[in-house]
């Protein structure tokens, strides 16, 4: 126990090959896959502060571009809106406009047709009196001066009923 | 003789056959015959346990660390940062010595947990002794350190360099400087000794006052905690003599 001997000298042996076999196996691997390992990682990282760099340049490209796109699309919208209410006015206009005339057309038809019916109905009257004329006077009264001078009459009596 | 001498006497035996180190076999050799003790086959079966591990361990490792290759890598950056901690860039250096000398003693003063319990009439078919109940094999160690230290010392300040660490702070401490080679391996070994031997009779006192229950509470204390202790002071130490060496 307490005196020394061979195994004193066998311990430094058994002591220094332990260590020089530890340095080979088990040190030197794991150190130079830790190490690796770290190399990896930084590596990873420093790719994916690159990448975020550059991901965060699109997004703000992005952001820009969209940010125009959205002034673009309203501008647009203002003008397509400016466009369809100019449109809309023109087209209430000249609807406007159209029924104008149209109107102002069947007003000057419709005072055509009262014309001529009257101008009918005269003739007709005019006609029918000369008939009853002629059975009257007990001769024929059918020439074209008597139907004249009939229609004349008769309108003379519109006139002064009218 | 009464019963009571006669137990006293039997309990001196009994300690002093377990701490007794015994001869496993002789080599004769070149016209030697060198005795190899227990503690030196136990250092054998720790290296073995720790060759094993290391290629096992270092065999398939992984990206994402699992297992028992979490605690190596813990314990591998551990020992890189302690040391560089103590001895600045050239810390690292080191690293493996002082893990060395940690992953050893670790093992040899934790392998007696090992051993079967006895008792009841019942002998554990092997038992696992501390190898540092050895002073051989603690002095071993103890001059293993100081070999580094004083090839530090010439390594980083040269032959008259390490001279004149000798005479510093003032020429008259020379003696005491020279004395320090002599008392810190001489401390570095008594320690370690005398703590796991010291351990060691106390567990065997228990075990055979009180064989039940009380042995695996006190082996907590006297074999666990105890050998882990000194282990890390024995590293410790060995970093704080280098790291003074090479400052």
């Amino acid at each position: 126990m307490l005196s020394f001997g061979v195994t004193f000298f066998i311990t430094i042996i058994n002591i220094s090959i332990l260590y020089f076999v530890l340095k080979r196996l088990l040190w030197k691997p794991m150190k130079k896959f830790m190490e690796t390992r770290a190399a990896k990682v930084r590596e990873e990282l420093d790719g994916a502060a690159t990448a975020r760099g550059v991901a965060e340049e699109l997004k703000r490209r992005y952001e820009t571009l969209l940010a125009e796109a959205e002034r673009e699309a309203e501008a647009l919208v203002k003008e397509a809106e400016d466009r369809g209410k100019a449109e809309y006015k023109a087209i209430v206009a000249r609807a406007e406009a159209d029924s104008v005339e149209i109107r102002h057309r069947a007003e000057e038809r419709a005072e055509f047709e009262v014309r001529r019916a009257h101008d009918e109905l005269s003739s007709e009257v005019a006609g029918l009196a000369m008939a009853a004329a002629s059975r009257v006077a007990g001769r024929s009264l059918g020439s074209a001066d008597d139907l004249s001078e009939a229609e004349a009459f008769i309108r003379g009596l519109q006139v002064n009923r009218g | 003789m009464t019963g009571a001498h006669e137990g006293a006497a039997t309990i001196g035996e009994r300690i002093t056959e377990a701490i007794a180190i015994k001869v496993a076999f002789t080599i004769h050799a070149f016209g030697l015959s060198i005795d190899i003790s227990d503690t030196v086959i136990t250092t054998w079966v720790v290296m073995a346990i720790l060759i094993g591990f290391s290629i096992i361990v270092t065999r398939r490792l992984k990206m994402i660390p699992a297992g028992v290759q979490v605690f190596v890598e813990f314990f591998i950056g551990f020992a890189d940062s302690f040391t560089t901690d103590y001895m600045g860039h050239h810390g690292k250096k080191y690293a493996p010595f002082i893990g060395t000398i940690v992953l050893f003693l670790v093992t040899a003063n934790l392998l007696p947990l090992l051993t079967p319990i006895g008792g009841f009439g019942f002998e554990p078919f092997f038992t696992i002794k501390p190898l540092t109940r050895d002073i051989n094999v603690t002095a071993a160690f103890a001059i293993i350190t100081m070999t580094v230290v004083v090839f530090s010392n010439f390594r980083y300040h040269g032959p008259i360099g390490f001279l004149k660490t000798l005479i510093k702070p003032l020429p008259m401490m020379l003696p005491f400087n020279l004395l320090e080679y002599i008392v810190k391996p001489l401390s570095l070994t008594l320690r370690l000794f005398g703590n796991i031997l010291a351990a060691f009779i106390i567990m065997q006192l228990i075990e055979i006052i009180v064989p039940v229950g009380l042995p695996p509470i006190m082996a907590l204390y006297f074999d666990l905690f105890d050998g882990l202790i000194q282990a890390v002071v024995f590293s410790f130490l060995s970093t704080v003599y280098i790291a003074e060496a090479i400052e």
